[in-house]
């Protein structure tokens, strides 16, 4: 592989010197490039024109190719409310996209080798026609103008929505270089002034000790959710800019220090659920199958098997934010409300936290 | 009569000894000719667009086997692959560095600065550029912040590695990462030359298409390529200044203590003074030049090839007008 890499650098090098060198001769005179050979002829222009529809025939080959053997890394189905929308906007715009790529696509390589080269054939001289020039581009504006009016700006304006909930649950997601915390906002449901500011010791999220909002605030290092209940991000960074990523549920929300951005989804699939659909037994099976025979070579040349894979929803960071950006996630689990209260009342509260410090 | 021959081509030959006196410094160095000028675009935009490629088959390679020790990275990368396995840090150094240099250095400069120079004299009827020294002046600038951006890659805690948009604080606080100490300080300062360069260039082809055409060669007759030029240096000259704005607000934030993209950050176990500033100021100044860039990139490629396919198929292009409009 690597000595393929090699050989390939070298070519694109040996490409470019021979494209400068042509340059450089085309550059200097007429006569020395037009030899008999450089001209072409029917049968160059045939076999060009023919070139043309064998790439078209290809490309499509490849992308249908495409599209039926890598279903497995499409993102599975959405396990939030909105997420729903969201897809069947994306799947409009891909369907739009690909009629008028096909279209376009083939008419141009199909005149291509239509109108190929050949002796005596003449061009037809035909430079304007307002008729069709307006047909043509008032079709896309009007397509364009209704994906981005139906399709985008509404769902954006009540996606990004944040107060349109009733009784929705405040979490507060909380980035640094390289991990994530959450701040539950406790029995108030309110979450309590914070700066970095307020930094020490056990108070790692800087909530400020005076503020009585603060006082019964949760610091956890998972993402609980009780499923169907609408939830709004708080999102907060201690020291560069981090993305909150979370696929599964459709979400991403730049984290940005210095202020406070939100987002507001409502989760519908438990961790269970989504982990027993067909999709996704159908994936972890394949991953596992994979795993077992790389297991096998690691155990003959003596070193540890891999653990089998077992799928979970996660929270990761998807902005550049430095050496371990690339590791930096959190396991999201949606679970029923009975067992999401169950789990809330294991966490510490801010102020027992506080009190356990001084100890 | 013969004397008057005489006179005429010893004054031909005194004219001809005054302005053409060309050595191969000022014939192939410090040229004011738009077409070897165009050549030097192309060569030093060919040299870094290899090694942008270079810098993504090595970034490929990480991706492929990841985190796996590999004899090509131990001799390309030295210490920053310990033992043949990359370090992150550097991976992030190279998606910076390959992401700068290919839109910048290869899709910018190496693009227009080339077949603006070359063609657009040619295609409108002009002798040459409309300031030939300033032309001069913007290639060596260009191969001044290649030349910067390429040593960048050779400092001791490596090159910038906050990605290509460069976001504050990844780019401002040195202590966020490694690339954002002396690598990032030579990024700013490349780019700000980058942008002079870019600058004078555009310029002089704005210019250039305004006042150098032919008797004859009205706007509306201009071939279609030079139209995408024309106006892709009109797109260079509004957004390039909000870029080095961006580079100086950055560069104070960075030196001088400022506080324009930077508040309430902790890092490393300590509080820095900076209060009030944000990142999302730098976003917005960014992308007012970002979203302009990909029309620099595309639209010298769209005047070329509609003028390339209307001429091999004996047509004139189809709807002139309506793609002038477009553009
Ligand atoms: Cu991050």
């Amino acid at each position: 592989m690597t000595a393929f890499l090699i050989i390939l650098i070298a070519a694109l090098f040996v490409i470019a010197l021979w494209q400068i060198s042509k340059i450089v001769q085309l550059g200097k005179s007429p006569e020395a490039s037009s030899a008999d050979g450089e001209i072409a002829n029917d049968a160059d222009n045939d076999r060009q024109g023919k070139y043309m529809l064998y790439f078209v025939i290809a490309m499509y080959v490849m992308m249908i190719a495409c599209f039926i053997g890598y279903q497995d890394f499409f993102l599975p189905d959405a396990a939030s409310e909105h997420g729903a929308e969201y897809d069947s906007l994306l799947i409009l715009t891909t369907v739009v996209i690909m009629i008028v790529q096909f279209l376009t696509q083939a008419l141009l390589h199909w005149f291509s080798y239509k109108y190929r080269g050949k002796k005596g054939q003449k061009a037809l001289f035909y430079a304007d026609n307002d008729r069709l020039e307006f047909i043509w581009t008032a079709i896309p504006v009007v397509v364009l103008a209704g994906l981005i009016l139906w399709g985008g700006l509404f769902s954006w304006n009540d996606i990004m929505d944040v107060d349109k909930h009733e009784d929705p649950l405040v979490v507060e997601v909380y980035a640094y270089q390289f991990g994530w915390k959450v701040r539950y906002s406790g029995v108030d449901n309110t979450l309590g002034d914070a700066n970095v500011r307020f930094i020490e010791g056990s108070n790692i999220l800087g909530i400020d000790p005076t503020d009585a909002d603060g006082k019964d605030d949760m610091v956890a290092t998972e993402l609980h959710l009780p499923v169907n209940r609408p939830v709004v991000f708080n999102f907060r960074s201690q020291d560069v800019l981090h993305s909150a990523y979370m696929p599964h549920f459709r979400a991403q929300m730049n984290v940005v220090p210095g202020m406070v951005t939100k987002f507001s989804f409502t989760p519908t699939v438990t961790s269970e659920d989504y982990k027993s659909t067909e999709f996704m037994t159908e994936k972890v099976r394949k991953i596992n199958e994979i795993r077992r025979q790389k297991s096998k070579e690691l155990e003959a040349s003596g070193d540890v098997a891999l653990d089998p894979y077992e799928f979970e929803y996660y929270l990761l960071c998807n902005k550049i934010c430095g050496a371990s950006h690339y590791n930096m996630q959190m396991k999201i689990v949606v679970e029923s409300e009975e067992d999401y209260n169950k789990w809330l009342e294991t966490q510490t509260t801010f102020e027992t936290t506080l009190a356990n410090a001084e100890n | 009569m013969g004397q008057v021959i005489a006179a005429a081509t010893e004054h031909g030959h005194d004219d001809g000894h005054h302005h053409h006196k060309e050595t191969f410094v000022t014939k192939y160095i410090f040229s004011t000719d738009h077409k070897m000028i165009a050549k030097q675009y192309l060569i030093t935009g060919l040299i870094m667009g290899a090694i942008g490629i270079l810098m993504s088959v090595l970034m490929r390679m990480q991706i492929a086997n990841p985190e796996q020790p590999n004899v090509i990275f131990e001799a390309l990368l030295g210490k920053w692959a310990p033992g043949g396995v990359m370090d992150p840090n550097i991976y992030l150094a190279l998606v910076t560095i390959h992401g700068t240099i290919m839109v910048f250095f290869v899709l910018t400069a190496g693009l227009s600065g080339t077949f603006s120079n070359f063609l657009i004299p040619l295609q409108i009827g002009a002798r040459d550029m409309a300031s030939g020294f300033l032309n001069m002046v913007s290639y060596w600038l260009f191969f001044l912040s290649s030349a910067i951006m390429i040593s960048s890659l050779f400092v001791e805690l490596g090159p910038a590695a906050a990605g290509w948009t460069i976001y504050p604080p990844l780019s401002a606080v040195a202590k966020a990462m490694p690339g954002s100490g002396m690598g990032m300080t030579l990024w700013l300062v490349s780019m700000a030359i980058f942008i002079a360069s870019s600058l004078l260039g555009s310029l002089n082809y704005v210019v250039t298409v305004i006042n150098m055409r032919t008797k004859g060669m009205s706007m509306t007759r201009l071939p279609l390529t030079i139209w995408a030029f024309f106006v892709t240096a009109i797109i260079g000259v509004v957004s390039f200044p909000v870029l080095f704005a961006a580079a100086l607000l950055l560069i104070m934030d960075r030196s001088f203590g400022t506080s324009f993209f930077l508040s309430d950050i902790y890092i490393k176990g300590e509080v820095l003074a900076h209060q009030g500033g944000s990142p999302v100021l730098f976003e917005h100044l960014f992308w007012f030049l970002g979203h302009p860039e990909v029309y620099i990139v595309l639209l010298p490629a769209l005047g070329i090839t509609s003028e390339i396919i209307a001429t091999n198929s004996r047509k004139p292009i189809f709807g002139y007008r309506a793609m002038v409009a477009l553009f």
